[in-house]
Formats: C-alpha cells, structure tokens, sequence
C-alpha cells in the first residue's frame, strides 16, 4: 500500500502558528518600548532631552535579526507552499468548469455534479477550466486557493481525510453576481461514493444524507436551472437580475440585438434553445452579454423547455 | 542650538500676498498650489470614505440592507479609484511635498512652478473624468485592478475610468519630475544631500518611483482601452492572448505605487518624531538608505500579488523571497523612530500622537504582511478580508495616519493660526480605536475564508462584519471631529506668528505663514552681493 500523502494543511497551519507568533512578540515589544519611553520621558517629567549619538553596531544588530527572521518564515512559507504544489499522482481527477456564476464538477467517467462529490481519504486532483472570465477555487478547509484561468488549465489537489461538507467559494472577482457563486466539498465514504460514481445512487439521494436538503419535490425543470447554475442570474418571480426573468418568457415577444441590428421576435422552443446554446448571437436589449454558452443534454433540455412552458 | 528667531518681515505671507480667485487659479506659488491640491484631495477623501461606511452598512447584516449587488461592485470599485488615484498616491508629495519641500532645502520654488500647477489641472482633470462615470455609461464594476477578461467584457464605463487613471498617472510623474529637478538643482548652497531633511529625502526617492513606474500602468490602461474598442486580443486567449499578462504589468506599477503612498507617510513620521522629542533622529544614515532600499527593492516584487494565478512555481520562490527583503528595511526604519524617543523631552501632542498611531498600525499592517508573503499561508488569505484589512492598515494607518500627523504638524506654518489641540487628541483617539474595530475582525474573516469584494456572505460571518461594521461609525465619529476642528480653526483658530514646535528644520526659520519669495531676507542677500 503507497503511504498515506501527507496533508498540505498541516504544513500551512504550522507557519501561521510561527508568523503570528513571532509577529504578536515583535508588535508586543515595539509597542511597550514605545510607550514606555513615551511616559518616561514626558516632557513634564524630563525636560532636557540627552542627545544619543546614532550607533552603526546597533544598526547592523537590527537589520540581521530581522532578515534573519524573514528568511526562516520565509523557508517554512515556500515549504508549506511546495505541500499544495506536490500532487500525488495516485490523486482522482476531477475537472472542474467555472463559468459566471456557477460551478460544475466532471469526473473521469464523465459522471457530472455541480459539488465536488469526493471519497474521504483519497486525494483530488482538481484541472481548473474557465468559460469566460478568471475565477478562483477557493475551499478554506483545505487551505486551497487556484485562480481558473481561461486559456489555460490550472492544476491543484486537496486530501479530504474526514467526511463533511466544506464551504467552496469563488475568490476572484468575476462579475455582478460573484458572492453567489458558492458551492461545496461533500466528502462521502467510499461505501456512498463507489455506487455514486458507478451511476447507480443519484446525486441527490447522496446530498440529502450527506446535509440533509430536501429538494427531491421540486419539478424536473427547476432541477436543470440549479444544476447549470440558470438561477444566479435569471429570477423565476419576474424580478430583473443580471439576465431577464425566466417568469413569463415562453412565447412572450422579445426586442434582441443580433448581428444585423435590432428585431423583436417570438421566444419560441427554437428561439430559446437557441439562447442557451449560442447566447451571445441574440442579447436582449438592456442586457449585458454575460452568459457563457451551454451544451445541454436533449432530456434536460425537453425537461426545462416544459417547464419554461409553464411558468407564467 | 543657534537658531535665529525669524524676523517680521515687510512681505505679506503668501496667503495675502493677492486675492481673488484668479490669485488662486492662475497662481505659480508652490504654496498656493498645495493648497489646491488640500482642498481637493479632502474632498475626494471625504467623499471616499462617505462610500466606504456606505459599503460598511450593506455588509452589516447577511441579505441585502441598503443596496444591490450591482451598486455594492460599482462602490468598491469607485472607492478604491478615489481613495488610491485621488486621495493617497497624490496626498502627502503634491500636498506636503509641494508646501514643505522647497521650504526645507531654502527654495523660493519649485524648478518648474508653471508645471506645478499644470500638474494640479491635471489632476483636477483626471479628478473629473473617473468621477463622470457616475453620470455616463455607469460605474465601472470591475474592483480598482481593472483585470481582464472582465473589464473588457462589462458593459459599464471601463474605458472612461481608465482613461481617467491614465491622466492622473501623467500628473504623478509631471509632480515627480519637478521634485527631483527641484533637490537637484535648488538646494541652498552647503546643503549637501546627507543634510537633507528626512521628509525631502522620502518626497525624493518617491519621486523616482513615480518617475519610472507610473507610464507602466499608463500604457496597461491604453491597452485595456484598444481592447475594448477594437478587440487587438493582446489578453485574450482565444486570440492567443494572455491574461495574465495584464496582471503582470498592472502591478508592476501598482505594486511600487504602494510605496509611493507609504514612503512620503514615513518622511513625516521621521520628522515629527525628533521634533516633539526634542532630538536629532536616531541613525539618520540608516533611515536613508533604507528608504532608497524601498524604493529599489519594493519595485522588483510586484508578482506577491499573484501567487495563485498559476505563474510557475520559481516565480513564486522568488517574489516571495524578494517579499521578505523589502520588510527589512521597514523594521529598520521602526527602530531608529522608537529609539529617537529614548531619553528624549517627550511632548504628547497630535501630531506626535498621530506619529505614534502610525508607528503601531503601520507595524500591525507590516507583520501581517508576513503572512502574505509567505508562500503557502499567502495562497488560504489571498483575495480574502484579510487582505482587504491588511492593506487599510498599511495604507488608512499608515499613510492615512501621516497624512493627519504632517497635517496637525504643519497646519500652523501653513495658516498662520492654531488648532485646538483637546479636539485633536479625541478626534486622534476615536479614530484609532474605530479603526481598530473596523479593520481587525476582516482579518479574522479573512483567516476564516471569508473572501473579498462579497456582496453577500454566508451566516456564520454574520458577528464579524457586524462588529466591522460598529467600528466604521466609530471612525467616522473621530473624522468628523479632527475635520470640524480644523476647517473651524483655519477661519477662526488663535492666530500665531512663531513656531509652535521649535522645528529644527527650514521651514520653521522663515515667518509663519510664510511669505511668496519664502526667505526674503536671502534673496535680498543675494541681490545686494551681485
């Protein structure tokens, strides 16, 4: 059996530890000197000032204590760092696609979920895609943090060795919506994970034991619109937000820009698959072109059209 | 110590030397353009601040309070464009730089006073431009760091802004340029440059940075606009461009321009802390030289602020290892201030105090710079609170803080009347402690994953921000007092005619204020030897 990988977090914690630590003594001593010359030295309390001619001895003592300081912190940070850096090369795929507002987690069997569903105990390697702008993959849990850069596949790994559900946040500011674009790590053990991954457990039987969220209830529909992440930008109440509302939309008369200027037109079936798949070939007016192109799958499109169809 | 008291003189100080606004607008006087430049720069500061406790109130509380997300992103970044590009880069050189510096080196001006005064139009220009994008084609969206792809695919005013910015780079460099001419050439002859004022020195080396860093980002911002009008595709990878790119050249001058608002801030603290302490600065030499190191090697780290963008490894080694360098030269200048106080005649008063504020926030600031620039700590709090509080500790505490020091410093030279010194010292202290709890539990939330430029927040970061939010009205409070108190003392404050510090520098040997010609009683000096 290869041995377990060591954690990065562990490495990571240790040089907060030692930068506080060192930082709070180095604080503690220049503010207590500093104010206890302050009152010593008041002027009501000591009137003639003795002039202290400067010391180069002094000077010196000064500035190697302190470099040699940064260096050792310096050390342990490019240490800890190099942790984060080092995938073992037994780690899980998972590519991960980031697009404005929303996230979406493949795996090598092309099984797909919008949260990083992972075996506790394994290590994950994450490749990190962007559809428009840059973003960062963020998971405080795991001291992990990779900017998604589009053109180009960034590379990073964590180790979940407990099960749990952890935050995962986009920390690169991406547009009008990128406090919402939030997700989860849901560390499953391998039991729940195999069949999960095989296809035969369903990702929300899995959520709902992992958390214990009930959203089996909610039309078929409305379960496409979470998966793709349609919501953080798109109301279902009529209320305008980054794109127009979803409420009302089938069949209703559009004014769009399109390559040859403006038109206004039918919001039919052709004319909204037509808008997911190439939304930037048709804005609607007074909208932004922010949304990223969407290939979806012909039952979940049937599955939103006849929902869409029936929100009004 | 032979020091003459001044003379009265038969000139009238340069605040009645003319009247009228065309005195004021057409003057050549470095000292009326200081106060140009006062005037507009406390504005800008008032107003940024009017939008960083706005920005505060929405995030006290999860959900939406006061705003939309859309106002919130246009807020931060309008705030962070103001309170960088209007308020602290040009703040302690154009305001104190212009007023104090060629009094300290016995000037009668600047080298160049007519492009003194283009620079504040300049200024005033670029001032109006970013400020327009509230009312034409919206406010920017994108943070102050304009990356891409994003400021070339918004919709919103991108192009205004950076154009903005762009001028109020070529007003940084024109003030630079004359700094440096101004040392060079005007010194009083016998004042060698190890005699040089420590205030003159860092306005100096300032001035270089200026010089070389800022037609970096002028030229970024030009790109940014070429791609947004004609889609050259220089950062765009479908085009085979490189995003990244941009993030190198944006900081490689907005790295440097944080010592451009750091290095004048720490110029005042080096003079007002031998002067309320009734002593010449301890290691004036070291306090030299590591200003210069600042300068050169604070130019050569601007990648630390891209550790997780996927740059190759060897770069983060070496930006980090280059990190670290630079905070030596800032703990060396933190000794040399605390032993000046040793054994010295010590005088508690406001700008001391602001001195002292300075020394402590700006060291808080400085060592959380530490986890910052370590690697693997650095990759968990980038682009989290605890940046955001990093970097108003540095710059609010300690820039913002020598600002407020050289400002109650030099504020009798300048006006001829004194403030009330009891306002002050409690304006001093609220501030300091609202500060305190406005910035430190975002480094907490930081620490904790809370990242930056969030609109919104999930609940168990709710007690944190709140508690923030408490401390911007506390701040705000301590503001307001320090303001009313000087603005009610520049029309009423007990007028002076002496030095109320016995300064041991220039500026204190002329009459207060002092007259347009400076040192009148030189030039007729000269004037009866030719």
């Amino acid at each position: 059996m290869p041995p377990l990988p060591v954690n990065a977090v562990d490495k990571i914690d240790q040089t907060f530890f030692l930068v506080m630590g060192l930082s709070f003594g180095i604080l503690l001593f220049v503010t207590a000197l500093m104010v206890y010359f302050t009152v010593r030295y008041r002027r009501t309390k000591h009137p003639d000032p003795v002039e202290i001619p400067g010391d180069w001895r002094l000077e010196v003592v000064w500035t190697v204590i302190p470099s040699i300081l940064v260096l050792i912190i310096f050390s342990y940070g490019w240490d800890a760092y190099r942790g984060l850096r080092d995938i073992p090369p037994d780690a899980m795929p998972v590519q991960v696609t980031a697009r404005m507002f929303a996230w979406s987690f493949t795996y090598a069997n092309g099984r797909q979920s919008d949260d990083l569903i992972v075996p506790a105990g394994k290590p994950i390697r994450l490749s990190l895609n962007s559809l428009d702008v840059i973003h960062g993959l963020f998971i405080p849990a795991f001291r992990l943090k990779r900017d998604v850069v589009p053109g180009m596949t960034n590379q990073a790994w964590f180790l979940p060795e407990k099960e749990g559900t952890y935050e995962l946040f986009c920390s690169a500011y991406c547009g009008p919506k990128h406090f919402s674009m939030t997700s989860s790590v849901v560390a499953v053990s391998p039991a729940t994970f195999d069949p999960w991954y095989a296809g035969t457990l369903n990702t929300d039987a899995l959520l709902n034991a992992a958390r214990g969220k009930q959203w089996a209830a909610a039309p078929p529909g409305i379960r496409v619109l979470e998966k793709h992440g349609c919501l953080k930008c798109h109301s279902l109440d009529g209320r305008r937000d980054v794109g127009p509302t979803l409420k009302g939309v089938f069949g209703s008369q559009v004014q769009v820009v399109r390559a040859g200027g403006r038109e206004e037109l039918t919001a039919d079936a052709e004319y909204l698959r037509g808008a997911i798949r190439e939304p930037k070939a048709e804005i609607v007016i007074g909208y932004d072109s922010l949304m990223p192109a969407y290939e979806l799958p012909e039952d979940e499109m049937r599955e939103l059209l006849d929902y869409l169809q029936r929100l009004r | 110590m032979d020091k003459t008291t001044p003379k009265p003189s038969s000139a009238p100080s340069y605040l009645d030397a003319a009247h009228g606004w065309r005195s004021w607008l057409l003057t050549r006087d470095h000292k009326r353009i200081a106060m140009l430049y006062l005037t507009a720069i406390s504005v800008f500061f008032v107003a940024g601040v009017t939008i960083g406790v706005a920005m505060r109130l929405e995030l006290m509380a999860p959900g939406r309070t006061i705003m939309g997300p859309q106002t919130y992103n246009a807020l931060f970044t309008l705030h962070g464009v103001i309170m960088i590009f209007l308020f602290i880069i040009p703040g302690i050189p154009a305001v104190f730089g212009n007023f104090v510096l060629p009094l300290q080196i016995g000037a009668e001006d600047v080298f160049f006073p007519r492009l003194n005064l283009f620079s504040w139009y300049l200024y005033m220009f670029g001032a109006v431009f970013a400020l327009s994008t509230l009312f034409i084609g919206g406010l920017p969206d994108t943070g102050w760091t304009f990356y891409v792809p994003f400021s070339t695919t918004t919709k919103t005013n991108v192009t205004l802004a950076t154009l903005a910015v762009f001028i109020l780079g070529f007003s940084s460099i024109v003030t630079g340029l004359n700094f440096i001419t101004t040392v060079h050439r005007l010194r009083r002859p016998g004042l060698g440059w190890m005699q040089l004022p420590l205030f003159t020195w860092s306005v100096y080396a300032t001035a270089w940075v200026q010089v070389l860093a800022t037609p970096v980002i002028g030229i970024t911002l030009l790109l940014i606009i070429a791609e947004r009008l004609f889609g050259i595709g220089l950062f765009d990878p479908a085009k085979g461009g490189d995003p990244i790119l941009y993030q190198h050249l944006f900081w490689l001058y907005s790295h440097p321009a944080v010592y451009i608002m750091i290095l004048p801030a720490m110029g005042v603290v080096s003079e007002v802390i031998p002067t309320f302490s009734r002593k010449r600065v301890f290691g004036y030499n070291a306090i030299v030289y590591s200003t210069l190191g600042i300068a050169v090697v604070g130019s050569l780290v601007w990648a630390h602020h891209m550790f997780t963008s996927g740059m190759s490894d060897t770069a983060v080694f070496v930006f980090s290892l280059l990190t670290f360098l630079v905070a030596v030269p800032s703990a060396v200048k933190v000794f040399n201030w605390v032993a000046t106080l040793y054994k010295g005649s010590i005088d508690l008063s406001p700008p001391l105090l602001f001195a002292l504020f300075f020394i402590y926030l700006f060291s808080f600031g400085g060592l959380g710079g530490l986890v910052l620039g370590a690697a693997g700590t650095n990759i968990h709090v980038h682009d989290t609170q605890f940046v955001v509080g990093h970097f108003h500790y540095v710059m609010f505490g300690g820039a913002g803080m020598a600002f407020f020091a050289a400002l109650h410093y030099w504020f009798p030279k300048m006006f001829g009347r004194m403030y009330d010194i009891d306002s002050a010292n409690w304006g001093a202290w609220i501030l300091f402690i609202g500060f305190n709890l406005l910035y430190f539990p975002m480094q907490v939330l930081g620490l904790q994953g809370m990242p930056r430029r969030y609109y919104d927040y999930v609940p168990h970061f709710k007690r944190l921000n709140a508690l923030s939010t408490i401390g911007s009205w506390i701040l705000a409070v301590g503001l307001v007092i320090l303001i009313y108190n000087l603005i009610h003392s520049i029309l009423y404050g007990r007028k002076i005619t002496q030095d109320p510090w016995i300064g041991t520098t220039l500026e204190w040997t002329t009459a207060t204020p002092p007259p347009t010609e400076n040192f009148p009683a030189d030039a007729e000096k000269e004037q009866s030897a030719a």
